[in-house]
């Protein structure tokens, strides 16, 4: 592409890629580049295109911690009409007023294109304010407007709930991605910037949705590439995560400091880092220094069928870096970035049958020093397999359990053996891997005999389990529990009016001021009743003390934390709800 | 364990808590918690987590707290999830009544 750019004469194209801001900066420090958007980035500047990528969060939290707005004052974000109106050429000053400030000193005037990312938070604040700087770009500007973002895939799974944005969007912009966009939106820029004929919205480009009457429809998604993020633009510095560093105490401090480092990016849930973070950030300088963890795929889809998944109901090819690739990605960002922390989102880092062994000898080689997490599979990791992943800089797998019953891993085809996964687990204990889980309640026609299967799982293993998170399963359409729901036993329940009761449901939460970890469940767009069973109001009420006996079984030893690191930057705070809640991704 | 006991966990007395308290009002033990961690917590039973945490610690965090303040600190650690807040954590939207749907 760069050649033919060259050899045409044409100036390169220049993208603006803003990044829509989410709820999470009000909530704590941000710890984590843009993975999508930095891999789209990297991918148009290889193409020769010009990127100036601006994470628009970072905007937001200073205007939030600048104290430039309330909570109560988002409320037009959490409004559908008021969202779907301004995108449709409205008028509303207060859009337009915010939108201007989150893009002041943007160079959206020396742009080709404009990519807007709706974020990947199932965050409702993402995906109206992506819509709504869109709009203000499109009509101040007048500029080509490209959409993406994994948000999309999740209102693209619930079209039908969230119609109204989709015909406003694909209507009033030029292309919404809603696949990988490696190619796609690289292709999109050099069509609207003029290097190519325009491809309209009408046509099945690869993971370009379009309308057709009112029907909205997607094309089938392209393919994923393995590239690694680039973060040139970003303020990087907001991504810090404050870390012990005392290079002038005494080794045994040294040496507590490195674990306490792994224990606050690794061993600790999500909620729990953060507090860390904001803890140590307010000495930085002061033994504490900031340190980029970053955010890395390679590999795509996956060879299983989990039938409340997402990736249950179509065949899609596995996407896999060969190993070298692999190495000399990390080795890259770890050297251009200077950090060896590494947070993985692959499937499962065990997808391929030899790749542990030739990763683990590959950064032997090379000589580098990493620290990752990871997801992964039970099946076939033997001792000296998760020896060799140790070895590599693994210090955490996530792995899908869902759930311990041996009737409801039938019903979700979930293939693991529990006996394999208790071994699994003391193997990692026993090697220094944190084993966490990811556990799914209340599945249609999960009785309390399933349950107390899996309750009694996790308290028989609470020694070698460090963390599990909990999920109440949600109808994924997009699933085959979704797509066949019948054969599952259930009857959903679609309310036409599930879109604005969700905004209010997210709004009710931001002006109540409560914690991060209350956040609605945004994917409980469908609820079922169970054929023969219990109703969904029944199941509602059935949930909450199988959550709560659940939580009881977790480790004190977070609570401990919590308590501690309250105390270190003196706020004594309610403690979190500990739910997870939202897992549509594979898992 | 029924439902109402859940409601009700009570705060447990945590051995970081009688470490701290320890540490607070004996100063020469908090000395030793500072300078030499590994023989001030040698006669405690404490979790890797617990060691690492309170190892953690330097002269700012100790000379700020009290008996009173560290009640505080660990009172409010008992606050978890119970079915009280349980309507909180499962919100979404408020569902229909059956008659509604049926009407």
């Amino acid at each position: 592409m760069t050649a033919e750019i060259i050899q045409s004469g044409r100036p390169a194209p220049r993208v603006l890629i803003v990044d829509a801001p989410g709820e999470h900066t009000m909530f704590t420090r941000m710890n984590l580049p843009p993975f999508g958007p930095g891999v789209v980035a990297g991918s148009m500047r290889a193409a020769g295109i010009e990127v100036d990528h601006h994470d628009l969060n970072s905007d937001f939290s200073r205007m939030w911690h600048g104290k430039e707005f309330t909570k109560t004052d988002l409320r037009p974000f959490y409004d559908e009409r008021a969202v779907i109106s301004y995108v449709r050429g409205g008028a509303n000053e207060f859009f337009d007023a915010f939108a201007a400030r989150l893009l002041a000193g943007k160079d959206i005037d020396g742009a080709d294109v404009v990519g807007v990312s709706a974020g990947g938070d199932f965050s409702w604040m993402e995906m109206h304010s992506a819509a709504v700087i869109a709009s203000h770009v499109k009509r101040h500007y007048g500029k080509p407007i490209i959409m993406g973002g994994n948000n999309l895939d999740y209102l693209m799974q619930f079209k039908d709930a969230f119609h109204s944005w989709w015909s406003a969007c694909v209507e009033e912009f030029d292309y919404l991605i809603t696949g990988p966009g490696e190619d796609t939106a690289v292709d999109a820029v050099f069509a609207l910037a003029g290097g190519r004929p325009a491809v309209p919205m009408a046509t099945t480009w690869p993971g370009v949705a379009r309308v057709r009457g009112d029907r909205v429809l997607r094309a089938p998604d392209a393919i994923h590439r393995i590239i690694p993020p680039d973060l040139d633009g970003l303020r990087l510095e907001d991504y810090a995560n404050f870390v012990r560093h005392r290079p002038e105490a005494s080794p045994r401090k040294r040496e507590t400091d490195e674990m306490w480092n792994l224990m606050q990016l690794y061993r600790f849930p999500a909620y729990l880092s953060w507090v860390a973070n904001d803890a140590n950030a307010a000495n930085a300088g002061n033994g504490f220094e900031g340190r980029l963890v970053l955010p890395y795929v390679f590999n795509y889809n996956c060879p299983y069928s989990c039938a409340f998944c997402t990736e249950s109901l179509e065949r899609t090819k596995l996407v896999h870096a060969k190993v070298d690739e692999v190495i000399e990605h990390m080795a890259g960002m770890s050297a251009k970035y200077g950090t060896p922390y590494f947070y993985l989102f692959n499937n499962y880092f065990n997808l391929i049958n030899g790749f542990v062994e030739e990763f683990a000898s590959r950064v032997v080689l090379h000589g580098v020093k990493f620290h990752w997490s990871d997801c992964a599979r039970f099946n076939g990791l033997t001792y000296e397999r998760l020896a060799l992943l140790h070895d590599s800089g693994c210090r955490k797998l996530t792995f899908g359990l869902e759930t311990a019953s041996t009737k409801m891993l039938r019903v979700i085809d979930k293939r693991v053996k529990l006996a394999e996964a208790e071994q699994v687990l003391r193997w990692c204990k026993e090697i220094g891997i944190w084993a966490d889980l990811e556990i799914i309640t209340g599945l249609p026609h999960e009785d309390e005999e399933c349950f107390d299967e899996t309750a009694g799982f996790l308290e028989r293993n609470a020694d070698t389990i460090n963390y599990f998170n909990v999920n109440r399963y949600f109808v994924a359409p997009k699933s085959l529990m979704g797509a066949k729901p019948e054969a599952y036993g259930m009857r959903l329940r679609k309310f036409p009016d599930a879109y604005q009761r969700l905004l209010d449901a997210n709004y009710r939460w931001l002006a109540n001021d409560l914690d991060h970890s209350y956040r609605p469940q945004n994917f409980r767009v469908y609820e079922f009743d169970e054929i023969d069973g219990r109703t969904a109001e029944e199941l509602a009420e059935a949930v909450s003390p199988k959550i709560a006996r659940l939580n009881a079984i977790q480790s004190n030893d977070f609570m401990d934390a919590w308590q501690v690191l309250n105390m270190r930057r003196d706020q004594p705070v309610s403690a979190p709800a500990r739910f997870t809640g939202e897992s549509l991704a594979p898992i | 364990m029924t439902d109402q006991d859940l409601t009700h966990i009570p705060a447990e007395r945590t051995e970081i808590k009688v470490v701290l308290e320890r540490a607070i009002a004996d100063p020469a033990f908090g000395e030793l918690l500072l300078n030499d961690p590994d023989t001030a917590l040698a006669e405690y039973e404490l979790t890797d987590v617990q060691t690492l945490l309170l190892r953690s610690l330097d002269e700012d965090d100790l000379a700020k707290l009290t008996p009173q303040n560290l009640d505080e600190y660990f009172e409010v650690g008992s606050a978890v999830y119970t079915p009280d807040d349980a309507h909180l954590v499962n919100q979404g939207y408020e569902m229909y009544d059956k008659d509604e749907l049926e009407g």
